[in-house]
């Protein structure tokens, strides 16, 4: 069996055990989701970076107590989401992160068609419009929403999961997933 | 929550996860770069980690393998066995403490006393008073065969005396007396053999055992004076007190101080010990009756009952569970000739019971007269004594 075709939880186990690939392998199967999870939540690619840095040396330093005892993605992202809540604690950027995200859904993705000659079929020009479109409708929900939103969309976490991660109940998750599908639903109307 | 808001639901986050794959983003190569560089690093002290544990297991294997088991020496297989050892060692040592005091008390069985060489001994007072044993039946041998013969030393004037009841025409026995009665209470067991001895004999001859005179041997109270001397002293000179009546039962009774001497018995040499010791009281042997029996004959009102339990040795002062002496219950059922035989015994007129009442304020509540005066007679007597 190659390792992309191993379990996350083995894969775990093997780097415990001093395999270095299957570390690196493990990491590139889950680097796109994380690293997007924290950068749609900060919305700052500094910030971002840093955070992804600390997430993983996290998971490289509790390898070798790492027990399978869940799910290996729980357990990222519960790590991804303890680390971002300390740095928006510590660091206040919250505030100024929420106020970035008000301008009006896909006025950066004009921008970014003007400036990117590869975009001119017009049907790629209007998914990525509508994929703008989506993700600063994402970015203008509350932040507990977004997490939220989040960890079920990136981290294929269910409620159950997120609720553990966050440290909320599975009520509470319940509602704030209803409350962001709903206003992004209003948004993509609206922005249609 | 409907299907058709999940399938709405489901909707957006297809949307979403489109818009996410369309505008993806990653972390800079630098930081990829430095998190796959630390899982290096990290995976590589795993496996040095791993590789020393293994190896350290390995070694503990070889190790183990090179530890036979001593199959011959299962103790010294045992990690604890210092432990184990020390524990055993000082559970045979006090054993040997609490045990050895008693093996040293009680000793060897004397041997008969020879006119020869002494018995060997292990403890040195015994064998001292085994000496002295063995010296006082050779000077009673002598004594015995030559009366006129002169004697070593000089002897106490009870010693004198014993040695004249000794050669008396009842003595069965030609036996030393002993001296005093730690030297009977020393000597212990080696009484009796000494006095079986027959003179010119080195060997001892049998026991004379009681059925020639009708006599009980004192075997408890031979044995109490081997363990400790309090009782040998305690006890009384024994004497045949029912021989007269015929009676084949024969209790140890002390004779009447100032009365004549009691026939001798087959135990010269107890019975001068003991006569050396004072007259404390009235004890029976082994075989007393029960201050209860003497308490409930004179409860009854049965005189002769009473006679023959004083005479067996009956605590004339014992108690019942109301703590009444026989006098007390004499009191109680008003008979005077009993009340005079009891004191006439000697019995205590002064002892209360458990409520605090003495048998004169007994009759006294009983307007006893005879017993009131038998008492107060008494009371002055003592008194003017």
């Amino acid at each position: 069996m190659s390792l992309s075709q191993e379990s996350d939880a083995e894969l775990m186990v093997r780097f415990a055990r001093g395999d270095a690939d299957a570390f690196e392998n493990l990491y590139r199967r889950h680097e796109s989701r994380v690293f997007r999870y924290l950068h749609r939540n900060v919305r700052d690619e500094a910030a971002a970076n840093d955070l992804m840095q600390e997430v993983w040396l996290a998971v490289v330093r509790r390898a070798a107590s790492y027990q399978p005892t869940a799910k290996f993605t729980t357990w990222l992202f519960t790590i991804a989401h303890h680390r971002m809540v300390d740095l928006i604690r510590t660091t206040g950027r919250l505030q100024s992160l929420e106020a970035d995200g008000a301008d009006t859904p896909g006025a950066g993705l004009l921008d970014s068609l003007a400036a990117d000659p590869k975009l001119e079929p017009p049907a790629e020009v209007q998914s990525q419009c509508e994929a703008t479109a989506l993700l600063n409708a994402v970015a203008q929900l509350p932040p507990d929403q977004r997490s939220a939103f989040l960890l079920q969309a990136e981290g294929d976490l269910s409620v159950e999961e997120i609720a553990a991660a966050t440290g909320s109940s599975f009520e509470t998750v319940k509602s704030r997933l209803r409350y962001a599908r709903t206003k992004l639903r209003q948004l993509l109307w609206e922005y249609a | 929550m409907t299907p058709e808001d999940d399938a709405q639901d489901r909707e957006l986050l297809e949307r979403y996860r489109r818009a996410s794959d369309t505008l993806s983003t990653a972390p800079n190569d630098a930081v990829r770069a430095a998190i796959l560089a630390e899982g290096r690093r990290v995976a590589e002290q795993h496996a040095a980690g791993q590789r020393a544990a293994e190896q350290h297991a390995t070694g503990q294997r070889t190790e183990g393998a090179r530890q036979e088991f001593d199959v011959s020496h299962p103790a010294a297989n045992d990690s604890r066995w210092k432990i184990t050892a020390t524990g055993t060692a000082g559970a045979a040592l006090l054993a040997a403490l609490l045990f050895a005091p008693r093996l040293w008390e009680s000793g060897p069985i004397v041997p008969a006393a020879s006119s020869g060489a002494p018995a060997v001994l292990n403890s040195p007072p015994q064998q001292r008073a085994a000496e002295q044993l063995a010296a006082e039946a050779q000077r009673a041998q002598s004594s015995s065969a030559n009366p006129s013969a002169p004697r070593p030393g000089s002897m106490a004037p009870r010693e004198q005396s014993f040695d004249a009841k000794a050669r008396a025409p009842k003595l069965e026995s030609a036996a030393p007396p002993s001296s005093t009665p730690a030297l009977v209470a020393a000597a212990g067991k080696t009484i009796p053999r000494a006095t079986a001895l027959s003179p010119g004999s080195d060997f001892p001859a049998p026991p004379q055992r009681q059925a020639d005179a009708g006599v009980q041997s004192p075997a408890p109270a031979g044995r109490s004076e081997s363990a400790n001397a309090a009782p040998a002293a305690k006890s009384e000179p024994p004497s045949v007190s029912s021989a007269d009546r015929g009676e084949s039962k024969v209790t140890l009774e002390a004779p009447p101080t100032g009365s004549p001497a009691a026939p001798m018995r087959s135990q010269p040499t107890a019975g001068a010990a003991l006569r050396a010791a004072p007259r404390v009281d009235k004890v029976s042997s082994g075989t007393a009756p029960a201050p209860a029996a003497l308490v409930s004959a004179v409860a009854s009102g049965d005189a002769a009952q009473t006679v023959a339990l004083l005479d067996q040795g009956a605590a004339i002062d014992g108690r019942d569970e109301l703590g009444r002496t026989p006098l007390m219950r004499a009191v109680l059922q008003g008979r005077s000739d009993l009340v005079r035989l009891l004191l006439d015994r000697g019995a205590d007129l002064h002892v209360a019971d458990n409520t605090g009442n003495t048998p004169l304020q007994q009759a006294t509540r009983q307007n006893s007269r005879e017993i009131i005066a038998l008492l107060e007679a008494r009371e002055r007597a003592g008194r003017a004594q």
